[in-house]
């Protein structure tokens, strides 16, 4: 069994790693040397949890509790994988399109999930690395540890994110095999994977419910508390993270050590249990998945004469396309609405559990500090980087490429579609920072109309850097539509490419602030309507070149 | 008309030389057949002939357009069938030729026309509200083919086009393609049917290892070959 899973592994990241490096030209190899800069990328979100971890670790020093900087990260990091674990297994399990050539093979079902969950796996430890590492790392310098301290780590780091797959995948392999007897399967899957989400979701709002009660005059142990009960709440659910906590917290060697084989005996158990459970359920699933829903109805006289004389520019037709694509491939969709799903969580609920909650009515005197919408603007922006859609609106296309460069549409045009359907999504942003503005009592007209003018530049720069990034680079060769947008290297680049652009955007704005404030906000408009209009033409011209180009 | 002029493209770093020098010419009201064994260059061709594909060196020109300089223009004269059939598997069938009408201009009542012809013509018309994922690789090919033709383009590309159809439909298909050149417009097909080609085709070209080794009317072909059929012919010169 075990050398069948690794000749399946080796394939299968074979044939990312070339799906990647598929264009052999000396220029696009260079690619790697930007390697580092994608790291500093997620600089920023590094710092920023290790800032956290480190006021975390003074925090419970002062009541005994240090280790519970382990017991965040480690939570933390198991939430994240769970909350999207779901719809990253199914994307591997069942839409994967190398299933139908695995399927004939004489290979058992426990083999294929197998390997399909490892390579899952190993996305799970590049998106939870800025927020666990930085725990680990901050504990390991600032407690007292032993020598087992790094080894431990290591191990725990790789089998952190098991159990929650686990937890998904058996989730998904049911769900699978129960939609399978119902008609808009798709639909179901995407609820199915929605519901996941809202269960990591709904974890941290009763853990904030719980912790309402638990006021402190000292807001670092009120900080601690309301995370405590987040903490308790997924313990009692996960008893593995507190395993993990007491396997690495500083003190008693032996009895780390036995935590540390009771964490490795789940995560193997954990293991076996699904690969049992695939061989049960995977083919039932699958299969049904390869039944394609036909229609009764046969298309009337009118249906044909109604949507037959709906004639459209290509521009729109070309957008329609792009909607459709989008919206009916479910992986698609649902790595599109990630950044939604995401922010809350990131954002919105820490926020809340911190504290914030009783301090609202101090903000409120600061809704007219210039300040503010510069502030929302960022959070439009933060929302921006973390979206994958514009930065592989030409990888999506796959194998249909070659349409997109048969039509007699010029490049640029089909490049402002995709600009316009990015836009869709990402005017959901401006809502968003509305939103927020109005709930901490910071909105007033002018904030708001910053916010929408500004933002709106900020999105369709967003939108032109990532579209540009994808035509120098697209991945077309992907067999799993999860590899297009969530495996694929442009939503780093592209998030790098924000960086760039906020950072010069911050510069302006200090500079002003300080020297010129009345300039300030249209400063601020002018270096991103600036970097739209230049990012627009480029990313046309790139693609008239590129198109042409491209060898598939 | 298709006027292809010395033209050559390599692969892997212009080490590997899939198509050597090639010129041909398909004048307007021809049948014009493309035979070769795999791996010849006939799909690295048709790909330079549709855009898909920059040559090297050499030039493409399709009824006066070059394919390089005034891509568009060049794009518009030509109904392309790939030799894979894949298209928007997302989309209906309808979805899919309405998005075609719209990127080529055709109007409503002159695309509901043509949609209703072909639909008839591939026995599709019951299938055009289903998802393309749901058709089986024949009706698959058959949307691919009701696309490309819905603009009625001057030039017909078609790399394979009879892969996957049924008898019936193969049948239609070749009429078709007789009818398409009757009135003055260009066809250029690759096949390794040979039967077909030997039947349909005004003049045929064989390419082997990148370069035409023959290219003319059958009888210009029989002469110094000692085989009569196209298949004997074909074995004869890419044996060589």
């Amino acid at each position: 069994m075990t050398n069948r899973v690794l000749t399946l592994l080796r394939v299968q990241f074979r044939l990312i790693w070339r799906g990647y490096m598929a264009k052999t030209t000396a220029r696009s190899k260079w690619g790697f040397l930007l390697l580092p800069l994608m790291l500093l990328a997620f600089a920023p979100m590094v710092a920023l949890f290790g800032a956290m971890y480190v006021a975390l670790y003074a925090g419970g020093s002062a009541l005994g509790q240090a280790h519970v900087v382990i017991t965040f990260g480690v939570v933390a990091g198991q939430l994240m994988c769970l909350m999207f674990g779901v719809f990253y297994v199914i994307s591997a399990f069942y839409f994967a399109k190398d299933l139908r050539l695995l399927v004939p093979l004489p290979i058992r079902p426990g083999e294929i999930v197998l390997s399909k969950f490892i390579s899952v796996l190993a996305g799970e430890y590049l998106s939870m690395a800025p927020v666990v590492a930085p725990a680990l790392v901050v504990y390991g310098l600032l407690a007292d540890v032993s020598w087992t301290y790094i080894p431990f780590a290591l191990v725990i780091y790789v089998l952190l994110p098991v159990l929650p797959l686990v937890i998904a995948s058996l989730f998904s392999l049911v769900l699978m095999r129960v939609t399978n007897l119902r008609r808009n399967r798709d639909l179901w899957r995407v609820v199915g994977a929605l519901f996941g989400v809202g269960l990591a979701v709904g974890f941290n709002v009763i853990s904030r419910f719980s912790a309402r009660g638990a006021a402190s005059p000292d807001q670092m142990r009120q900080f601690l508390e309301s995370r405590q009960a987040l903490v308790d709440a997924v313990s009692r659910y996960f008893p593995p993270s507190v395993w993990a906590t007491d396997a690495l917290r500083a003190g008693s060697p032996a009895y780390g050590a036995l935590s540390f084989l009771l964490f490795v005996a789940v995560g193997a158990v954990a293991l076996y249990v699904m690969a049992w459970a695939a061989e049960k359920m995977f083919f039932g699933g699958l299969v049904g998945g390869e039944e394609r829903k036909r229609s009764s109805k046969v298309l009337s006289q009118a249906d044909l004469v109604r949507e037959t004389g709906r004639t459209r520019s290509p521009l729109w037709a070309l957008l329609q396309r792009e909607v459709k694509m989008l919206n009916r491939t479910p992986s698609f969709l649902m790595n599109a609405l990630m950044p939604f799903l995401a922010a809350p969580f990131f954002i919105v609920l820490p926020m809340l559990q911190g504290g914030a909650t009783s301090g609202l009515p101090q903000f409120s005197g600061f809704a007219g500090h210039p300040l503010i919408p510069v502030i929302a603007v960022g959070v439009v922006m933060f929302m921006n980087s973390m979206s994958a859609l514009a930065p592989t609106a030409i990888s999506r296309e796959g194998k249909y490429f070659w349409i997109s460069r048969s039509i007699p549409v010029a490049p640029h045009v089909q490049i402002h579609a995709k600009v316009m359907h990015t836009l869709i999504f990402s005017s959901v942003n401006l809502l968003l920072a509305l939103g927020a503005m109005i709930y901490f009592k910071l909105f007033t007209p002018l904030n708001g109309l910053y916010v929408v003018v500004i933002g709106m530049a900020v999105n369709i720069a967003a939108g032109y850097a990532g579209l540009l990034i994808d035509i120098l680079h697209p991945s077309l060769k992907w067999t799993d539509p999860q590899q297009a947008m969530k495996g694929n290297m442009n939503g780093l680049f592209s998030m790098l490419a924000m960086l760039v652009i906020g950072a010069v955007a911050a510069l302006v704005t200090v500079l002003l602030y300080n020297f010129l404030p009345m300039l300030m906000m249209p400063g601020l408009f002018a270096v991103f309507a600036g970097a739209a209009f230049g990012l627009s033409k480029l990313a046309g011209k790139a693609a008239d070149l590129r198109f042409a180009e491209i060898e598939d | 008309m298709i006027e292809i002029t010395n033209v050559s493209k390599s692969y892997a770093g212009g080490t590997k030389k899939a198509v050597d020098n090639l010129s041909l010419s398909v004048r307007p009201g021809e049948i014009f057949g493309f035979l070769g064994p795999n791996g010849a260059g006939k799909t690295t061709t048709i790909k330079m002939l549709v855009g898909l594909l920059r040559p090297d060196s050499g030039s493409i020109t399709i009824n006066g357009c070059d394919v390089t300089a005034r891509p568009l223009e060049a794009k518009r004269q030509i109904g392309f069938v790939p030799d894979t059939p894949e298209v928007y598997d997302r989309l209906t069938g309808l979805e899919y030729l309405n998005f075609i009408g719209d990127i080529y201009g055709v109007a409503g009542s002159e695309r509901k026309a043509r949609i209703e012809r072909l639909a008839a013509t591939f026995e599709l018309t019951s299938a055009l509200g289903d998802q393309i994922n749901s058709y089986s690789h024949g009706m698959q090919q058959k949307i691919v083919l009701m696309g490309a033709l819905l603009h009625s383009p001057p030039v017909w590309i078609l790399d394979e086009p009879m892969v996957g159809l049924d008898p019936r439909s193969a049948h239609l298909l070749k009429e078709l393609m007789a009818e398409h050149t009757r009135q003055g417009n260009t066809l250029f097909f690759s096949t390794h049917v040979l039967d077909v080609a030997e039947k349909l085709c005004d003049r045929v070209a064989i390419i082997n290892k990148g370069r035409i080794i023959a290219c003319g009317t059958l009888e210009e072909l029989q002469k110094g070959q000692t085989g009569d059929s196209l298949e004997q012919i074909f074995l004869e010169l890419t044996d060589k």
